[in-house]
């Protein structure tokens, strides 16, 4: 399991402006269902009503909102970069710069933790975040979101 | 330091939502809680620490709770493990 193999550069968005979790969740379901199986209803409608069970709020100013899809063929990523921090009921209590959205197929099970722990490793990375929040375009926080914090090398591989 | 081994139920394993009940109930108390899975550890108060451990449904994890609270934190925690995180299935 490789980011690489869910993210595309077309999923990737710098300078998102929201004022709220909901505008920003809107925002990313519109965006992300461009192209796809799915409408951006349903995407908007199914990560509400995750959020609902529970913030999706990791801390560090990161949020995970996700949910699966009928109409979703395969995993899809989709990074945000908000041009303000906004509230997402944190556990820290820290606001949100960063949303990472998956959707999900719907009958998807095996990857779902594999999907979830590929990606914590990096959050988990203070290099990882402050290179995601200084990217300046769509292009360079997609290859911001590429890079391995566990490998040193791959900041100049690329 | 108190420790007990405890199998995850719930059909979706350790995921998002679970990863972050756990937090909560872990930040109620003052001891430390370090979750175990082989050679793994993670810190029982972070929600990215937790996810890291891709623990699915079927597998055996050690909780360890360290400090003044240590009792109430283990038998709290693995509770919650046992109860589902509180999911249905």
């Amino acid at each position: 399991m490789d980011i690489e193999s869910i993210l595309s550069p077309e999923h990737t968005f710098c300078n998102v402006e929201a004022t709220s979790k909901k505008r920003a969740i809107e925002i990313a379901a519109e965006l992300l269902s461009r192209n796809s199986g799915f409408t951006s209803d349903e995407a908007y409608r199914g990560l509400i009503a995750r959020e609902k069970l529970g913030p999706t709020a990791l801390g560090n100013g990161i949020a995970l909102p996700h949910c699966r899809l009928e109409h979703c063929a395969s995993t899809v990523c989709g990074v945000f970069r908000l041009a303000q921090p906004i509230d997402f009921e944190a556990i820290d209590d820290e606001p949100v710069s960063l949303m990472f959205v998956l959707l999900f197929p719907h009958d998807e099970e095996e990857d779902h933790l594999r999907t979830l722990a590929m990606l914590a490793r990096r959050f988990e990375s203070p290099d990882y975040r402050a290179h995601l929040l200084e990217a300046s375009n769509d292009t360079e926080l997609y290859r911001m979101a590429l890079l391995d914090p566990g490998v040193e090398s791959s900041r100049h591989a690329l | 330091m108190q420790t007990e081994d405890v199998t995850i139920i719930n059909r979706l394993g350790l995921h998002a939502r679970a990863a972050s009940v756990f937090v909560k109930k872990s930040a109620q108390f003052a001891s430390t809680v370090t979750v175990i899975k082989g050679d793994r550890k993670a810190n029982g108060k972070s929600i990215m620490s937790m996810l890291m451990l891709e623990a699915a449904k079927g597998t055996t994890i050690q909780l360890a709770t360290a400090g003044d609270d240590e009792v109430q934190a283990l038998e709290a925690l693995v509770a919650l493990v046992r109860d589902r995180f509180g999911e249905d299935e």
